[in-house]
């Protein structure tokens, strides 16, 4: 049935790839949520072209999966622009790309949820645009998305395993190799799943509770 | 109330957790001893004889469609017929093969390598090939590998198929190289990782792979010491896995494979299928 045994001196190994799995997903979510605000406010702006383009950008990357983000980064990228990074930059920015697309729904979810009122009354105290949502939109914005934002980080870590394909050593490559190394496949990917768990729950708690602290504001 | 609540979300998490680590640590109970039935014996009983699909040109390779094709598949499919069973192939990769004769998801793995750690736990019948490594480089690398000393530094990238004889291989030649594992792929992606620049150099057959690679790519590729010259690091005699310990199984494939040497139908399939070899 199972056996652990052979594991066991693999372990220090596997769990050298939570670091750098964690790391992916942390540097694809801080871009991704900073791209995707200009992009939800773009698309709500109200300039047209600007707005097209916004709009093309959320819905093609929410749209396609992020493995095929990564495959074409990884194939297209050196070959057709020239742009030589590293194999962990080329996850990286393709995942920033699916995030930012998901963080802008999550930010424009955020606007369309504030009450008429609060805008009005900001134009009526005689605040400029900017003024408007730097002071008055974006603190109840950021409240409101809280939840939805870290149930996309949720998403982002489980999908940094795709990075696999392309043989970036996360935690699922690893656990790949472990596997090839021992010849026991459940054993090793039961663990990894282990891991991945270890790594997504308290995020996802948080979220739960980032709702709640949300819900106190009002 | 909000204290109990959060208590009762963290609570739920730590027994879902619990109970999944007690589940997989109970089920950690030694493997009970199998009877020492042979597989033949299920084989005949299902009609049936599984093998690993796994692609190596032009022992067994797939074609558009999904089918399989290729010298081993038509050894396979005289086995099936004198054996008087369909033969069925399921898909794997180099990372499974092995582990899918131990978990019983196939009878047998065509086309694969007898190395020492794969002897811990399957076993092989006669080999029927005897094949070597050699690397391979992009013509236009610029870090100018010459030699196995030069392959053999940090800054060298091998892209290796994992689970694979040819990542032992890459790592006795080149300890000191960045070793980069794929799973689920083929020589012919390596040998695209090579060409595209993501990786410097990869292990290839010697002289099957290579003299396909040199077909196919001219002088795009260079070989290291040459395409039909072998390192002699870790030879690779070719020959199907079964599981362990299986005896009967084992005879009758070697009596099969002897059969088809002598009476010369291996020779002439090797040849039919080398002609035509590409790795486009």
């Amino acid at each position: 049935m199972f056996q652990f045994g052979s594991l066991v001196s693999y372990l220090p190994y596997l769990a050298g790839g939570v670091p750098i799995t964690f790391g992916i997903a942390l540097v694809a979510f801080t871009a991704g949520a900073v791209a995707g605000l200009p992009m939800a406010l773009l698309r709500i702006g109200g300039v047209p072209g600007l707005a097209a383009f916004a709009t093309a950008w959320i819905e093609f990357f929410r749209t396609t999966p992020p493995l095929v983000h990564i495959a074409w980064a990884y194939y297209v990228l050196p070959q057709s622009f020239g742009i030589r990074i590293s194999d962990t930059a080329v996850v990286v920015a393709a995942l920033a790309a699916s995030v930012s697309a998901q963080m802008a729904e999550v930010f424009r979810g955020g606007f369309l949820a504030i009450q008429r009122g609060q805008h009005e009354a900001a134009i009526v105290l005689g605040l400029a645009p900017w003024q408007r949502l730097w002071y008055v939109i974006l603190p109840q914005t950021l409240r409101l998305i809280m939840g939805p934002a870290c149930n996309t980080a949720v998403s982002l870590i489980k999908d940094t395993s795709l990075a696999a394909i392309i043989a970036v050593p996360e935690l699922m490559n690893r656990g790949e190799i472990v596997a090839t190394r021992t010849f026991r496949p459940l054993e090793v990917l039961s663990t990894v799943a282990i891991f991945y768990f270890v790594l997504t729950y308290p995020v996802a708690l948080l979220a739960g509770r980032l709702e709640r602290v949300s819900r106190k504001a009002f | 109330m909000p204290g109990m609540v959060r208590s009762k979300a963290a609570w739920f998490g730590v027994c879902v957790a619990a109970a999944a680590i007690t589940a997989l640590l109970i089920g950690s109970a030694p493997d009970m001893a199998r009877a020492a039935a042979s597989r033949l014996g299920d084989i005949k009983a299902h009609g049936t004889l599984r093998a690993a699909g796994v692609v190596y040109q032009p022992l067994i390779t797939r074609k558009p469609d999904g089918s399989y094709e290729g010298m081993d598949m038509d050894v396979m499919s005289m086995i099936a017929r004198d054996l008087g069973v369909k033969l069925q192939i399921v898909d794997a990769g180099w990372d499974t093969a092995v582990a899918g004769i131990t978990t019983g998801k196939w009878d047998i793995v065509p086309t694969i390598c007898i190395t020492p750690k794969r002897q811990e736990v399957v076993d092989f019948t006669d080999p029927y090939l005897q094949l070597d490594g050699a690397i391979i480089v992009a013509a236009d690398n610029s870090k100018h590998i010459q030699s196995v000393a030069d392959a053999d530094k940090p800054d060298v990238v091998f892209a290796d198929v994992a689970g694979g004889w040819g990542e032992e291989f890459a790592r006795k030649a080149a300890p000191h190289a960045t070793h980069k594992l794929f799973s689920q792929v083929t020589d012919a992606d390596m040998v695209q990782e090579v060409l595209s620049g993501h990786a410097d150099a990869a292990v290839m057959n010697t002289p099957i792979t290579t003299g396909i690679i040199r077909k196919t790519f001219g002088d795009r590729i260079r070989f290291i010491p040459g395409w039909d010259q072998p390192l002699g690091i870790q030879p690779c005699p070719v020959a199907y896995a079964i599981p362990k310990g299986d005896e009967a199984l084992r005879s009758f494939l070697n009596m099969e494979l002897e059969k088809f040497k002598a009476d010369g139908t291996m020779g002439k399939l090797l040849d039919r299928w080398l002609s035509s070899a590409s790795l486009k």
